[in-house]
């Protein structure tokens, strides 16, 4: 992620003194995706710039000012406060009015009191008044305040009247004492003023950073939505297009198949009735067609049969893995004694699942074991062990997701005649053979038949295999909790 | 000498008559063979109107699945309850492996089902069943 400046201009009214927001925006590529689209960007007024950091140059910065200018409500009222502060002076002169006023107001209620007081004590009165003033309207006006006040303590309140005659000590002192306390107050004022006036920026750069990261934060909130929208809408797409598929392969097989079989009965017929009647060649011709009729049948068997797994909403029962696999040795009892297979199968657990597909599924991975068999008789070995997802399997399969539950792995291992490891994941793959059909008769359906069975239990399958090395097919099913099992 | 069995062959494809006919033949049973080329005609066969007004009640019936207008689920809705037909043997022809189908079927009164291309033993055997009966 790269982080960067981004420059906010539809809020920099709020800020007049800082144009420039400093915000890193984590999502950078969300972020600008998300303007392109203008939607969101409209929505909430924003105009949002990216800058690589330390780019940013002040006259960028001035530039971005003087556009910037009337731009939103909150900087145009901003301005027009701006103009009102400075209108006719008033401010420059405000400070002066005040201390002349305080000086005034402090003179006549001296002159009112000076029967009664001490004239003395007056000048405390004029302290007071100096100290108001610089507390309040800094140095400027404050010196002005002190030199007033001396003054018209000397003419107004302190005999003899109406004369600055008296230049003794204590005035002299009374001027001194007014001058320091005038520059040390205005002093203070003037430096808590200024912290003041930097907390106040620091408080609306905060407020300024906030919201642009909370805009940025809604934009990613919303593109996160989408995203999962479409996901969720690509996921039914699939689902729909599978559905399509299946159905789309079982009425084609469908279709496929009568007419095959009208073409067979006739071949049936021609073998029966004319086998050795015609010269050689018509019976070499009859026996190819019946050859490839014979095939065709089995690929759109094999077709339907992928489709009727995929399609399939038999619910699950428990099924006792073995009992498939025997089952499975029953239905190739022939095939296993012809090839002289030695089948070892350790103790499987049950599962949830299609009694019928999972017989179909080892029976598929015996007949392909027997089908790739060597010289040397066929040993297959079936087994079983708990698994939580190795990182074999996760290498496989591209995951890096801790797999949610555990499950069990099954492998059927042979020492038949394997293939080229790059062949690992076609062999899945419907139509896909990667034996020469000359050698080896099939069609290409079997382990696409078992992967979808495997699928649509929950688990997955891969294979290890070495040419001429064997081959070890693997598939994984979620392990049944007893509670699961009884439920059931 | 046994009577001839009246067949009734349901069968839309000219190819698969063939085949039907040839089993037939190839059976050895006497057998007087009519066939229709639709379940709408299927129907107006056995509920003997026209053209098939003098139309005897055949001593078996097959019928094949996948037919334009009716097919076989629609022709045996329509004549299962008709009181001529309660008691012939319905024999399904189909091409389909699927199982819904033939269930359906059965659901729907067949007695029988035969898997197409019509050959072989199986229709012999059936047709010299019909035969014995009507010894």
């Amino acid at each position: 992620m790269t982080n960067g400046v981004y420059i906010h201009r539809s809020l920099e009214g709020v800020l007049p003194d800082a144009n420039l927001l400093h915000v890193k925006v984590r999502t950078k590529e969300i972020l600008e995706k998300e303007l392109q689209r203008r939607e969101i960007a409209s929505k909430y007024d924003l105009d949002l710039e990216f800058q690589p950091e330390g780019t940013v140059t002040t006259a960028q910065t001035d530039r971005l000012n003087a556009r910037e200018e009337g731009r939103c409500k909150q900087s145009l009222m901003n301005h027009g406060a701006d103009i009102l502060r400075n209108f006719a002076g008033i401010k420059p002169i405000l400070p002066y009015v005040v201390a002349v006023s305080i000086t005034i107001l402090c003179t006549l209620v001296g002159m009112a009191m000076t029967p009664f007081v001490d004239e003395e004590n007056f000048c405390m009165l004029y302290l007071l008044g100096v100290v108001l003033v610089s507390c309040r309207y800094g140095l400027g006006a404050s010196l002005l305040a002190v030199l007033l006040s001396v003054a018209s303590y000397d003419f107004f309140v302190v005999s003899p009247h109406f004369t600055l005659a008296r230049s003794e000590t204590p005035c002299l002192l009374t001027f001194i004492t007014m001058l320091v306390v005038a520059l040390t107050m205005s002093g203070l004022t003037a430096r808590v003023k200024q912290h003041a006036k930097q907390l106040d920026m620091r408080v609306k750069e905060r407020t300024y950073e906030l919201a642009v990261a909370n805009e940025a934060l809604k934009v990613e909130v919303a593109s996160r939505a989408q995203a999962e929208e479409r996901l969720k809408e690509a996921v039914e797409e699939l689902a729909r297009s599978n559905t399509a598929l299946a159905q789309f392969a079982k009425i084609a097989s469908h279709d496929l198949q009568e007419p095959l079989r009208s073409l067979r009965g006739f071949t049936d017929l021609l073998t029966r009735r004319y086998a050795g009647k015609l010269d050689e060649k018509a019976d070499e011709f009859i026996e190819h067609i019946n050859d490839c009729g014979k095939r065709m049948e089995r690929i759109i068997e094999g077709v339907l049969s992928h489709a009727r797994v995929q399609g399939s909403d038999r619910p699950f029962v428990n099924v006792n893995l073995n009992d498939s696999v025997k089952e499975a040795m029953k239905n190739l009892e022939v095939a296993i004694k012809e090839s002289g297979a030695n089948i070892s199968v350790d103790e499987l657990p049950t599962v949830k699942g299609d009694a019928l597909q999972l017989v179909q599924l080892f029976q598929n991975f015996l007949a392909n074991a027997i089908k790739f068999r060597r010289e040397e008789p066929l040993r297959v070995k079936i087994s079983c062990a708990e698994s939580v997802g190795s990182d074999e399997m996760a290498a496989y399969l591209d995951v890096d997701d801790d797999l949610p539950r555990a499950f069990w792995h099954v492998s059927i291992r042979d020492n038949g005649t394997g293939f080229e490891s790059r062949h690992t994941k076609d062999v899945f793959t419907m139509f896909k053979r990667v034996h020469s059909g000359q050698v080896y008769a099939g069609t290409g359906i079997g382990l696409a038949i078992c992967k979808a069975i495997v699928e649509r239990h929950g688990g997955n399958i891969w294979v290890d295999t070495m040419r001429n090395g064997g081959s070890t097919f693997h598939f994984t099913m979620p392990i049944v909790t007893d509670s699961e099992k009884s439920a059931a | 000498m046994s009577r001839f069995i009246e067949v009734l062959l349901v069968e839309d494809s000219p190819a698969d008559v063939r085949i039907a006919e040839e089993a037939i033949v190839d059976a050895g049973v006497n057998v007087n063979l009519h066939v229709v080329n639709d379940g709408e005609a299927a129907v107006r066969y056995l509920t003997q109107q026209a053209p098939y007004d003098n139309a005897a009640t055949p001593d078996i019936v097959l019928l094949d699945l996948n037919m334009p207008k009716m097919n076989g689920h629609d022709v045996l809705d329509e004549i299962r309850n008709q009181n001529n037909m309660k008691e012939v043997p319905i024999v399904l022809l189909t091409a389909s492996e699927s199982c819904d189908d033939v269930e359906k079927a059965h659901n729907l009164g067949i007695n029988y089902y035969l898997r197409k291309p019509v050959q072989g033993p199986g229709l012999g055997q059936l047709l010299n069943a019909v035969q014995s009966l009507w010894h």
